[in-house]
């Protein structure tokens, strides 16, 4: 085979014509793609309202010139907190505990609201 | 080409009806350019489908330094690549496609037509780099700077991977004809 056939072989190769539904299909996806990815702004409000809500929360907390009691305050547990009720630096702790899971829900909340609405 | 960077514009801004000017004007380039490479119809249009996504997904970062078509030939081609390596293809050495052919027209020497079929699937079962090479090459009608900035190489690489991947592929092509030969002079 000479390199003039190889040529010829190469450049006949037939043409194909897209089928009717190609371009149908390929906008099909191109929206369903950008309605996808659309941009979701990060919810800069709710999540300035819920970091002064705990930041103000852990100041009433923990007024300043409080220290957690000694260094080994992790080793409290419930069970700690049932027998000694009264203890104010395990109370403050669980309640930190719950405020920041609190927060966190919160701010998931709002922030699936927003980008909810924005769609 | 205006048309091209006007429409990459619009869809930019937000305008994604306009995507669809690009799709209509590129839709049959890309089927034939996807069909080189997997001989097959209907297996082209997913390709070129998935082309067209990938495009989409990297307009932002067409500057309009190239040519609009080489930077959509290049996205495609590389897309079309990764396909062909991932996926395992039905398709055969050069000479299993021979024997293929041989098997189905065993009293006869292969018709023209089939032989110039052989000849195409034979450049999609090349080494990669050879493989892209020649298809782009013949695929832009012999353009060798076309080519050469598709593949993202210099014109001179472009042209030692073609001269390479026609010497593999005349050299198989000839080394099976003369085999053909000796085995049609025995069996007379």
């Amino acid at each position: 085979m000479n390199p003039e056939d190889l040529d010829r072989i190469l450049l006949s190769e037939k043409q194909i014509e897209p089928s009717s539904t190609f371009e149908g299909d390929v906008m099909m996806r191109v929206r369903a793609q950008a309605s996808y990815s659309r941009h979701i702004p990060f919810p800069w409000l709710p999540f300035a309202t819920v970091t002064l809500v705990l930041t103000v929360l852990a100041m009433w907390l923990f007024p300043a010139g409080s220290v957690l009691r000694g260094t080994n305050w992790l080793s409290y547990t419930i069970g700690n907190w049932i027998m000694a009720p009264s203890d104010s630096t395990l109370r403050n702790v669980l309640l930190s505990a719950f405020a920041s899971l609190v927060g966190t829900l919160l701010l998931i909340w709002f922030s699936l609201r927003l980008a909810g609405a924005n769609r | 080409m205006d048309q091209d960077c006007d429409d990459v514009r619009r869809v930019l801004k937000g305008d994604i009806s306009s995507f669809e000017s690009i799709v209509r004007r590129w839709q049959t380039p890309l089927i034939n350019l996807a069909f080189r490479f997997c001989r097959d119809r209907q297996r082209s249009e997913e390709m070129a489908q998935d082309a067209f996504m990938q495009i989409f997904r990297n307009l932002h970062k067409f500057r309009g330094e190239a040519a609009f078509s080489t930077w959509i030939f290049s996205v495609s081609l590389n897309l079309y690549r990764s396909v062909m390596r991932r996926k395992s293809l039905p398709v055969e050495s050069i000479d299993a496609l021979m024997d293929i052919a041989e098997g189905q027209f065993p009293h006869l020497q292969i018709e023209q037509q089939e032989r110039d079929e052989l000849v195409r699937r034979a450049v999609a079962v090349l080494p990669q780099r050879y493989r892209d090479a020649i298809i782009v090459f013949y695929f832009r009608e012999m353009n060798l700077a076309d080519t050469a900035a598709i593949l993202g190489v210099s014109e001179g690489t472009a042209k030692a991977w073609l001269h390479r991947g026609r010497e593999i592929l005349r050299g198989k092509l000839e080394r099976r004809s003369a085999t053909a030969a000796v085995t049609k002079e025995v069996r007379i």
